[in-house]
């Protein structure tokens, strides 16, 4: 994800897109892809902070 | 004439009664959409004969003396994402317009029809219910009733739209994310979520397994409530749908809890809404500090909404784009753009973010849990605005520069995410456009919210706005 910013980014997102569906995909796409990756990525790192600690939610499942 | 067929109980009374014909009911419906669907573009297919027949057999069975349902001659129609036996189901898209017609009708629409109600046509909505617009590339734009230049809000902007119209006093929707609250909120009408797996969602294409709900849209809570009942049931053919209990809720709606505890979401529920928003929020909170019933109204927060509404974005994504990936790889030029885009970026989700998205819903959940220890029913914008012009990407609300499809679900998100029952309710008297609040309830507690929904009806604070003529 941290590589949509990067200097290279809609190479990435070229290859990411090949790797998934194997098919050519014009550039107006791979813009729009990109922009709701940086979007996705946002959410994704509020959803990370948020979290809880996972070997706290380990230990309340085997309590439970 | 179109005034006569939005009130859905009234008119099954008249048609049991012998007052109306369901034909002639039928036939105004008809005439009507006809007439004025062009202009605003909710239906994607009018089922003129077979509404016909449907409704020359109640008439029929009438006339035999033989029993008629509750709902005997309503006009309804559904969003494009229900089967609808030999009609190939949409959703939307013009991917699956090549397919075969369905074979049967969804569990829901079956149990309206069996109900007497009389089935008139296809609704339009966002591709794939991903969107909250309805500005439909393939199928043009769903246009507001009550300001045709702005949008019906999405992805069931047709069902909300065709009942603010008149056209059918029901309609049916489905709300991922908050496809049935915004629209409703957006066009002025009445609309339910219900509990998670509380309808069935049998033949109606999917979009999010795991946050898909399905419910009707209403022009009063008494047609909702009608409406609900009709649909209720536990079905093997949806495996979430497993209901602890059938409530037929109609019978009680004149029941109001004395002392109700109502909670006022702060914090994320009130941050980047417009004055006019809060306002529809403060409108119904002081009606319930003036009831009669001693309603206690407390101001409350849910600490993890932010984090809910977020993780219910990445999943959404992710859920959708691994269910089209198929179609993302065979036919990714035959997408709406804006859907593809959103597809095949949640496609490259990380899986390890999947799993902190579950793990924020279990938190949230709890949480919401905790609350309803201490508060009845909650209490939030069901939108950040009123509707957005037709072409809009952004809106200023609040002094603020706001993307238009991202943040119209702001409010509904956290809440379809751990899947508590909520209706939008339009609210009176807060602006030249129309505006809705949230109720919430806990889980399995529609009763709760439809009596309290009926009880702001009555008071006058909630009611849809008149049909546009």
């Amino acid at each position: 994800m941290n590589g949509v910013d990067g200097g290279d980014e809609l190479d990435e997102v070229r290859t990411a897109a090949w790797t998934l569906i194997d098919v050519a995909l014009p550039q107006a796409c791979l813009l729009g892809v990109r922009a709701n990756l940086q979007i996705l990525a946002g959410h994704a790192a509020v959803v990370r902070s948020a979290s809880v600690d996972e070997k706290t939610e380990a230990a309340e499942v085997f309590r439970a | 004439m179109t005034r006569n067929i939005t009130d859905a109980l009234g008119l099954a009374e008249r048609v049991r009664e012998g007052l109306d014909s369901a034909e002639s009911i039928v036939a105004t419906c008809l005439s009507d959409i006809a007439a004025r669907d062009p202009a605003l573009n909710c239906f994607t297919a009018v089922l003129a004969d077979q509404a016909r027949a449907d409704a020359a057999a109640i008439d029929a069975r009438l006339r035999a003396g033989a029993p008629v349902g509750p709902l005997a001659g309503v006009p309804f129609a559904v969003k494009n994402l229900f089967d609808i036996e030999g009609l190939t189901t949409l959703a939307g898209s013009k991917i699956l317009a090549g397919r075969p017609a369905a074979t049967r009708d969804a569990s829901v629409v079956q149990r309206l029809r069996a109900a007497g109600a009389i089935l008139v046509g296809a609704l339009n909505m966002d591709e794939f219910a991903y969107g909250f617009s309805t500005e439909n590339s393939h199928y043009g734009a769903t246009r507001n009733p009550h300001d045709p230049t702005r949008i019906a809000g999405g992805s069931s902007g047709g069902s909300a739209a065709a009942v603010s119209a008149g056209f059918v006093p029901i309609a049916l929707g489905s709300d991922t994310n908050g496809s049935i609250r915004v629209p409703a909120a957006l066009c002025g009408v009445f609309g339910l979520k219900p509990t998670y797996g509380r309808l069935s969602r049998a033949g109606s294409f999917p979009f999010v397994d795991s946050l898909d709900h399905v419910g009707p849209f209403a022009r009063t809570v008494r047609d909702l409530a009608a409406a609900y009942d009709a649909m209720q049931g536990a079905d093997a053919d949806d495996p979430a749908c497993s209901p602890p209990d059938d409530q037929p809720i109609l019978p009680t709606l004149d029941t109001t809890e004395r002392g109700l505890r109502i909670g006022i979401l702060g914090g994320w529920f009130r941050q980047g809404a417009s004055e006019e928003a809060l306002a529809a929020v403060d409108r119904v909170a002081a009606a319930f500090g003036e009831h009669a019933g001693a309603a206690k109204v407390v101001n409350v927060d849910l600490a993890g909404a932010q984090a809910a509404r977020s993780a219910a974005f990445c999943l959404t994504g992710a859920e959708g784009g691994s269910l089209h990936r198929r179609r993302l790889s065979e036919r990714p030029l035959d997408f709406d753009p804006a859907t593809r885009d959103r597809l095949l970026a949640g496609l490259m989700l990380p899986a390890g973010v999947l799993v902190e998205c579950r793990r924020v819903r279990r938190q949230f959940q709890a949480e919401a849990r905790a609350l309803f220890e201490t508060v009845d029913l909650l209490l939030a914008p069901a939108t950040p605005c009123a509707a957005p012009r037709i072409g809009e990407s952004i809106v200023n609300i609040a002094g603020r520069d706001t993307p238009v499809r991202a943040n119209l679900g702001l409010y509904t998100q956290p809440i379809s995410f751990i899947g508590l029952p909520a209706i939008s309710a339009p609210v009176t008297e807060v602006g030249p456009l129309p505006l809705g609040v949230q109720l919430i309830a806990p889980a399995w507690r529609e009763d709760r919210l439809l009596q309290a929904a009926h009880w702001l009806e009555q008071t006058g604070v909630t009611r849809a706005p008149a049909p546009i003529a």
